[in-house]
């Protein structure tokens, strides 16, 4: 009798283990999901604040391009004022979309390709577009994580005891201005 | 995919590499403890005497050791006269950089960024974990690759920083040295204990045979023992590269700067003028000569402790497979002036 005891005691304390362990894990990967969009946010932040010295730059070149600058203006502000991944994503699309077509004008003016001041602007832009591919990279490699560790038994048990909601993944695109630095530097 | 599963198959491999070294480094040292234990006259055949003496001989040799090598990534920087380069002194250096650091999501704890003065264009990391790392990089390497070729060059270290190889590297060293102290205690057990032996073995009977059995089976020990812990710790250390260029490809979603980054620098025959042979496990690129036709060259080939470039872009071709080409001309290297880095 005693020993039966001593194993239900046993049982009891393994099981409690596997489950803070388990649960330990979920946590784990959750914060580490909360500090990859502290990363995200922290980087198109960057971008939405290097957006205004850009237009300021190619507006002193091409001054006519107006609908275009005021595309990139509207759409930086609404990229600024949403919150929610989803929408957030939206909006950046449409910021990349605007910034690609900025890009696209600037092949038109050498007096402006040439201009230290631009090609500053353009090392920056690069650098934020990979910085944001790059969080979103990891923000979405943590999200696969913890979304493994919430379905895959036997966490998933645990995740489901514990409501560890749903996690979304960030799809945000970003421009390419892969070749500019070297072109710039000609 | 299959290239995910490939990388997975890579990894496990690292993994069971780093149990592989450190199971055989550990028996080598182990075997060392046991037979210079034996030469010194004590009863080792006696398996209780035998496996304790031998347990707690290793145990405490390599707690030094290691103990010893918390100064290691110190010393490894300063051998190479590395650096620390702030960010004012070359901003975009440091911007490749946090790229990198920001896409393996150790921001918070980056390493610190090293530039040794050197026209060999070549980079190592070192430190004994995340939050003690450092990578450095030459200037050559900084004057010859184009900006996302670089990039991926700094995204190898970090690879390794993030597989865990400094410090089992770190290990490895300190296996070596354990190996090679033991050695040398049996050699001057060899010259200076032979009179002490004649005079114990009078007084305690038949001691003295077997010691002498132990003494030359430690002559074997000495000899292939550092041997034995070299080969270990080069085979694991070519896996190691193969991992840390997919790693870096994949975590910069970019093999093909990868690849090209490697096709350069195999290009490039500027030999590192200053380095320590103990450290050439740590540098991107292997360090001694291996690619002249005299004999030097076709040892260190044997002894490297890297692939061939060739393979290694083979096998990132193979991981990356359709997405990267191997024989396309290479873009133009940076023009000098554009450097403002240093």
């Amino acid at each position: 009798m005693v020993w039966f005891l001593l194993v239900v005691v046993l049982l009891l304390v393994g099981a409690a283990a596997w489950a803070i362990g388990g649960y330990n894990r979920l946590v784990r990967a959750r914060v580490r999901i909360d500090e990859a969009w502290a990363q995200i946010d922290t980087q198109l932040q960057r971008r939405h604040d290097l957006i205004p010295n850009l237009v300021n730059t190619v507006k002193g070149y091409a001054a006519h391009e107006r609908e275009t600058f005021e595309e990139v203006t509207a759409a930086r502000a609404k990229a600024i004022s949403v919150q929610a991944p989803g929408e957030l994503a939206e909006a950046e699309n449409g910021l990349t979309q605007a910034l690609g077509k900025l890009l696209a004008i600037t092949e038109n003016y050498p007096d402006l390709k040439a201009d230290a001041n631009f090609r500053q602007l353009q090392e920056e832009l690069a650098h934020t577009e990979n910085m944001v591919a790059g969080s979103r990279g990891h923000y979405n490699a943590a999200v696969r994580e913890y979304d493994t560790a919430r379905q895959v038994f036997p966490t998933s048990v645990i995740a489901g005891m514990f409501d560890f909601e749903d996690r979304e993944y960030f799809e945000v695109e970003t421009v390419e201005v892969r070749q500019a630095p070297n072109v710039s530097f000609e | 995919m299959s290239a995910g599963s490939l990388y997975d198959e890579l990894q496990r491999e690292n993994e069971r590499a780093s149990r592989f070294l450190l199971i055989g480094s550990v028996l080598i040292a182990a075997v060392m403890v046991w037979v210079v234990a034996g030469a010194l006259g004590v009863p080792v055949l006696d398996p209780l005497v035998g496996v304790s003496v031998t347990a707690v001989g290793t145990a405490v040799g390599l707690l030094f050791l290691l103990a010893a090598m918390r100064s290691g990534p110190s010393i490894a920087l300063r051998a190479a006269k590395a650096r620390e380069v702030p960010r004012e002194a070359a901003p975009e250096l440091h911007n490749l950089f946090d790229e990198v650091c920001v896409s393996a999501g150790i921001m918070g704890t980056k390493p610190k960024l090293y530039v040794v003065d050197d026209p060999a264009p070549n980079a190592f990391a070192t430190g004994r974990s995340l939050e003690d790392s450092h990578v450095a990089v030459t200037t050559g390497l900084i004057e010859r690759l184009p900006r996302y070729e670089l990039r991926a060059v700094l995204a190898h270290e970090v690879a390794h920083i993030l597989n865990d190889d400094i410090r089992t590297v770190t290990l490895a060293v300190a296996t070596a040295g354990l190996v090679a102290l033991l050695a040398d205690v049996l050699v001057r057990f060899m010259i200076f204990g032979g009179g002490r032996r004649g005079g114990r073995s009078s007084g305690g009977g038949g001691g003295g045979g077997a010691q002498a059995i132990f003494l030359v089976l430690g002559l074997f020990a000495m000899i292939l023992a550092p041997l034995a812990a070299q080969v270990i710790r080069f085979a694991v250390s070519r896996q190691r590269e193969y991992l840390a260029d997919a790693t870096a490809a994949d975590l910069l979603r970019d093999p093909q700067s990868m690849v090209n980054a490697l096709r350069r620098i195999d290009e490039d025959h500027t030999s590192l003028r200053e380095f320590e042979v103990a450290t050439a496990h740590l540098w991107f690129e292997e360090p001694n000569d291996t690619k002249a036709e005299n004999s030097a060259a076709k040892m260190a080939r044997r002894f490297a402790t890297h692939p061939s470039i060739g393979e290694r872009v083979e096998r990132l071709a193979t991981l990356n497979a359709g997405t990267v080409a191997t024989d396309a001309p290479l873009p133009p290297p940076p023009p000098p002036e554009s450097r403002g880095y240093l």
